[in-house]
């Protein structure tokens, strides 16, 4: 028996050791730093198998739920923990390229972003959802100042303004859940949910759809997130990408599903996820910098997600999770790109990076990647879509799905154009990437081909999304 | 009914809610996030209370006593609302290190 709480305590004891190894060594900060993650992965693969055979409920400090603090892993919430944990590992390498000081920092920084993302999947709690909300957020707000320049300090501070914002409303609709049912222990709440005064409900609802909404991108509070993006050093942009937002719309997901147990269609959810997709698509149309563009596709695919949540049945859901998988891959790997781009063009405008993709070691990851986020068929990114769009089918929301298919043909414009930019024959001369940021290129390519051709593990999974809809971890 | 300190609390959510969004200069916001956060915490203690209760401490002398619960949660996110405070703060000097100014429209135009 492996207990779930490691993938929480191991970052975060490593977190505060890093000071202790730096006096020692310096350069092993980058080693030391990806071996946790390493070892994270590792026990979250562990967990993750023992999840699928039953939900584990580890209790922390002896206290009995629903008094007690547990942390409650079924097989999706240990899908996505070994999600995040694999990004985070292969991340980490790229974190190497990092050269700015005071590296120490951004490494302690990285562990206890891990820490909260973790925490934020794995708990049965809600107010120690909360707590790891605010680790997970005030670690992104150090990593999003990290450069320190005016781009990075305006798009943490936007992330502050909007994080604390959301956090409040998670707060009072924690507050107004404890005041009519006494307990904090989410399969408590869910249980005794009937108990609540029908209005009361809505509004705690709507704090916590709200609250999460923040970390999960979704329209109208996704305002941070180019800024934040646009600002942040390349590894943390992909880190957010691939591991907050993750977090954040499973904590979304656990809301309403486990929560408040809404089984059936939600049309505010949808309509949320629509705008954002929306949103989304249409501002990274219009983008000229290669990171702002896919910090706008990164919210449009969130909203996509969203609307897989809000369709709600088992089907759309499925769709949902896979496309939290195939976003986490494709998006880690495309800012990674782009963070090697903007470095050999030593510009973010797309216009200058003529031919940078006739490399192959970058051009075809980068392909790999475009096509899975576009949702062609042989990649990871085909599934996600083509289950929300027949989750949305079956239910007969025929506008709604023609809507979507609108903003994914926007989609495949402008990354379409973006290939051809990439691609084209150029006489410029960039330096060649080192290996720092071809391997993870590489590994995220082999994930996204590997599970695109071969995807029977992933719907193992996904089987058990009708037990998570029916109110289970 | 609804007691008097849920319109405190929510009225002092609202304050705050309204400073953030329509005050221009980075320290009022900073201060307006904060006024949220406390707020938030006065609902969350008002929560617990009980009519003529004492402390959370069991010992037979004193059978009223409050919900302990709530006040351990207020501690854990006044902890946390002074750690996003600190680190808002730290970001505000930071742009006025970058720019010269805490104004948010001044701000803008320097990045245009």
């Amino acid at each position: 028996m492996i207990h779930p709480v490691l993938l929480i305590a191991i970052p975060l004891f490593f977190a505060f050791l890093l000071p202790l190894i730096s006096l020692w060594s310096k350069k092993s900060l980058p080693y030391v730093t990806t071996a946790v993650m390493g070892l994270n992965t590792i026990i979250a693969i562990l967990v993750f198998l023992e999840a699928m055979k039953a939900p584990i409920f580890d209790i922390i400090g002896g206290f009995q739920p629903p008094l007690g603090i547990v942390l409650m892993v079924g097989p999706l919430g240990g899908f996505l923990a070994m999600i995040i944990n694999t990004a985070a590992l292969i991340i980490s390498i790229y974190s190497m390229e990092m050269k700015k000081e005071p590296l120490l920092k951004y490494y302690m920084l990285t562990l206890l972003l891990l820490m909260g993302t973790n925490g934020m999947v794995l708990t049965g709690d809600i107010f120690n959802l909360f707590v790891f909300l605010e680790v997970t957020s005030i670690a992104s707000y150090g990593l999003a100042s990290y450069n320190k320049d005016l781009k990075g300090f305006e798009g943490a501070l936007k992330y502050v303004i909007l994080g604390s914002i959301g956090s409040t409303f998670v707060l009072i609709g924690i507050a107004l859940i404890y005041s009519q049912l006494r307990t904090l222990n989410m399969l408590d709440i869910a249980r005794r949910l009937g108990e609540m005064d029908p209005y009361t409900k809505i509004v705690a609802f709507a704090s916590l759809f709200l609250g999460f909404g923040v970390e999960a991108e979704m329209f109208p509070l996704n305002t941070w997130v180019p800024e934040t993006y646009d600002g942040a050093p390349h590894p943390v942009t992909a880190m957010f990408s691939s591991m907050s937002a993750k977090s954040g719309i499973f904590a979304l997901a656990r809301v309403i599903f486990t929560i408040f147990a809404f089984a059936n269609y939600l049309w505010f959810v949808v309509i949320m996820g629509l705008l954002t997709v929306f949103f989304g698509e249409i501002v990274a149309y219009v983008q000229k910098d290669i990171k702002r563009m896919l910090a706008y596709s990164s919210i449009g695919q969130m909203g996509m997600i969203i609307m897989g949540l809000g369709i709600g049945t088992t089907i759309a859901v499925e769709g949902a999770f896979f496309q939290m998988f195939s976003h986490a891959m494709g998006k880690a790997l495309l800012f990674i790109a782009a963070g090697y781009m903007i470095y050999a063009a030593q510009t973010e405008k797309m216009s200058e990076m003529k031919g940078i993709g006739r490399n192959p070691l970058i051009g075809i990851p980068l392909l790999i990647g475009i096509l899975s986020i576009m949702g062609m068929p042989p990649f990871i990114g085909f599934y996600g879509k083509f289950y929300i769009l027949m989750g949305g089918f079956s239910q007969g929301y025929y506008a709604i799905i023609a809507l979507f298919l609108a903003a994914s043909i926007v989609e495949i414009a402008y990354y379409a154009r973006f290939i051809k930019i990439v691609f084209q024959p150029s006489t410029k001369n960039y330096p060649a990437p080192r290996s720092t940021v071809y391997v993870p290129l590489i590994l995220f390519a082999i994930i996204i081909v590997l599970f695109g051709v071969y995807p029977q593990p992933v719907f193992e999974v996904l089987k058990h999304v009708a037990a998570f809809l029916a109110g289970g971890a | 009914m609804i007691p008097y300190y849920y319109i405190a609390s929510i009225a002092l959510i609202a304050l705050g809610f309204y400073i953030v969004i329509a005050k221009k200069n980075l320290i009022k916001i900073i201060i307006g996030l904060d006024m949220m956060d406390t707020g938030v915490n006065l609902l969350l203690i008002s929560i617990g209370y009980v009519k003529g209760g004492t402390a959370p401490i069991e010992n037979g002398n004193y059978p009223i006593y409050v919900d302990p619960i709530p006040q351990a949660l207020v501690l854990t996110a006044i902890v946390i609302g002074v750690s996003v405070m600190a680190l808002a703060l730290s970001i505000a000097i930071g742009l006025y290190k970058n720019t010269g100014t805490v104004e948010i429209d001044e701000i803008r135009r320097l990045r245009e």
